[in-house]
């Protein structure tokens, strides 16, 4: 058990952490062009 | 989040082991820190306002929101706290001290996060306060959230690190400070974020990889016969979930992880997320980050203990050094300045996050609604970038008058959640009258100031445990127990407050 779970634990950490690593590069350009868009309008606005 | 144990006892000199560093090592972490700092310059162009400096414009995606959540919550402190406790109790840690934070993490994420998306503009924990209970309330809350938010925990953990990496430790912590001041002044949370995932990859990854080469190195799962023999029927207590520890002792540590309820970053990162089922995600994803890191952290301490019953490492090995002692004796060049700059990494993102926030506590929740209501943006925006390095320098200051991680970590805690939970979590779910949250806080406050008055002046300081117990009767009240005595003050100010406003909530 205690095995099953360090294995898990390596796999979350390692492999697991590099997927979110690129699902966050992936969504960077998203976050940014929604703040850019965000900026755009507060800037039309004022 | 910050998992130091309540009971961890035993404490030895630092030893330096920086002898295990050299030069390519030092070059990993000095690349790291160089690109921390070109990450703050290139986010600088997007700061506008404050609230895009304060909450990155409430842009925050799902990815985004795992990595700085999981990333700020583990500051050094887990990572040598954790490592600290598997080596002195076992697994009893993480099945009554991390676990039962996964289930208040659950409910912030399911519960408590979806009602936060109704206070439209709010920013900080305190303007939930102030919505409900007025300004009195939200200044009291926002010093509560202050003396949580100012890192200093992760400012003495860092100076634990230096010692032990062997450089200097003035200017070791001299140069995080700037560097974590640098990214951080010019991007906000937005460099805040992105550094931590960074930061994030960092930790986790070093760990990954530390974990197999650290059992490989004792020789493998037969590492667990290394283990203390209880003396109860063959069992180990390091290996049992309950370690042996009595149920009130268990129930103490449960109890800690309800201050996650009202995490200053938690808040934050609410209302920075683009939309609420981000957030949701982020924190039942990092659920499982944060049970692999513990549960990783846990083995090493095992894995360091197994070594010195080995001769591996030597008898006089401190708790808090296990997890660094045990990577820095078996990992290969290089891969050690990238353990090594894990860990940093793990302070510096818990060092930029909650410096941010005890700014945004003294600037936008103190000194504006006390002093200049009508500042403006551009104002507020200059005034936390100071703040940001003030905090910084202040904490750094602040950590020397703390003898020990777990006394400082205990205090802040204790302040916090016995002065802001009870308002937080009636406005949130009830219709408190607005008397009723000040007198809450201040009830909290005044429990915890006669509490700990108490126990100074009729306790004992006990040698072996090195925490101070007040024995009455048959009852032994320790340090630890300083938020479950203080709650109760806080109710009966609250339920008081509101019976004594009278009228419609």
């Amino acid at each position: 058990m205690m095995e099953l779970a360090t294995w898990v634990a390596v796999l979350v950490l390692g492999p697991g952490s590099m997927a979110i690593f690129v699902w966050f590069l992936f969504s960077l350009r998203d976050a940014l062009d929604g703040e850019d868009e965000q900026g755009r309008e507060r800037r039309d606005a004022g | 989040m910050l998992m130091l144990l309540p009971v961890v006892a035993k404490t030895a000199a630092v030893t330096a082991l920086g002898g295990r560093l050299d030069r390519f090592d030092f070059a990993v972490i000095g690349l790291y820190l160089l690109g921390m700092v070109a990450l703050g310059a290139m986010l600088a162009t997007r700061i506008r306002a404050f609230k895009d400096y304060f909450l990155a414009s409430g842009a925050l995606t799902t990815p985004l929101l795992v990595c700085t959540l999981v990333s700020s919550y583990y500051g050094i402190d887990v990572t040598f706290g954790t490592s600290e406790s598997g080596y002195y109790y076992g697994v009893v840690a993480w099945f009554w001290y991390s676990l039962p934070y996964y289930f208040f993490i659950a409910s912030a994420a399911l519960v408590v996060a979806p009602r936060l998306r109704r206070y439209g503009g709010a920013m900080t924990l305190s303007d939930v306060l102030e919505r409900h209970y007025g300004v009195r309330t939200r200044v009291v809350g926002a010093m509560a959230c202050y003396v949580y938010s100012a890192p200093i925990i992760a400012m003495a953990g860092l100076m634990t690190m230096m010692e032990l990496i062997g450089v200097p430790t003035t200017w070791g912590v001299i140069v995080v400070i700037v560097v974590c001041a640098m990214y951080t002044i010019m991007g906000g949370l937005w460099a805040d974020a992105i550094s931590d995932t960074v930061q994030f990859v960092l930790m986790c990854v070093s760990l990954a990889i530390a974990i197999p080469l650290a059992i490989e190195w004792v020789g493998g799962w037969s590492f667990v016969t290394y283990l203390p023999p209880s003396g109860d029927g063959g069992l180990r207590n390091h290996l049992v979930h309950h370690g042996g520890l009595s149920g009130w002792m268990l129930l103490a540590w449960s109890l800690t992880g309800v201050t996650v309820l009202v995490e200053p970053a938690f808040y934050q990162r609410v209302f920075a997320a683009s939309d609420g089922r981000s957030v949701q995600r982020a924190l039942l994803v990092g659920i499982l980050l944060w049970a692999s890191y513990d549960w990783g952290a846990t083995l090493l301490g095992l894995v360091a203990h197994a070594a010195v019953a080995q001769g591996l490492l030597p008898e006089s090995l401190a708790g808090k050094q296990a997890l660094v002692s045990v990577c820095l004796e078996m990992l290969p060049t290089g891969l050690r300045g990238l353990m090594v700059g894990g860990i940093i990494a793990a302070a510096m993102s818990q060092v930029d996050s909650y410096a941010l926030l005890a700014s945004g506590n003294l600037v936008y929740d103190i000194y504006r609604p006390l002093f200049d209501r009508e500042a403006s943006d551009k104002r507020l925006l200059r005034l936390t970038r100071i703040g940001v390095f003030a905090v910084m320098f202040a904490s750094a200051l602040a950590s020397l008058l703390f003898d020990r991680m777990r006394d400082a970590w205990q205090f802040m805690a204790s302040v916090m959640a016995s002065v802001v939970l009870v308002p937080v979590m009636a406005a949130i779910f009830a219709r408190p009258r607005r008397a009723a949250g000040f007198w809450g806080a201040v009830g909290g406050l005044a429990g915890l100031a006669g509490f700990y008055a108490l126990l100074f002046t009729q306790g004992m300081k006990d040698p072996h445990e090195e925490t101070y117990i007040w024995r009455v009767g048959g009852i032994e009240l320790w340090q630890d127990y300083a938020v479950l005595c203080a709650l109760p003050a806080s109710l009966g100010g609250f339920v008081l407050g509101h019976w004594l406003e009278g009228g419609e909530p």
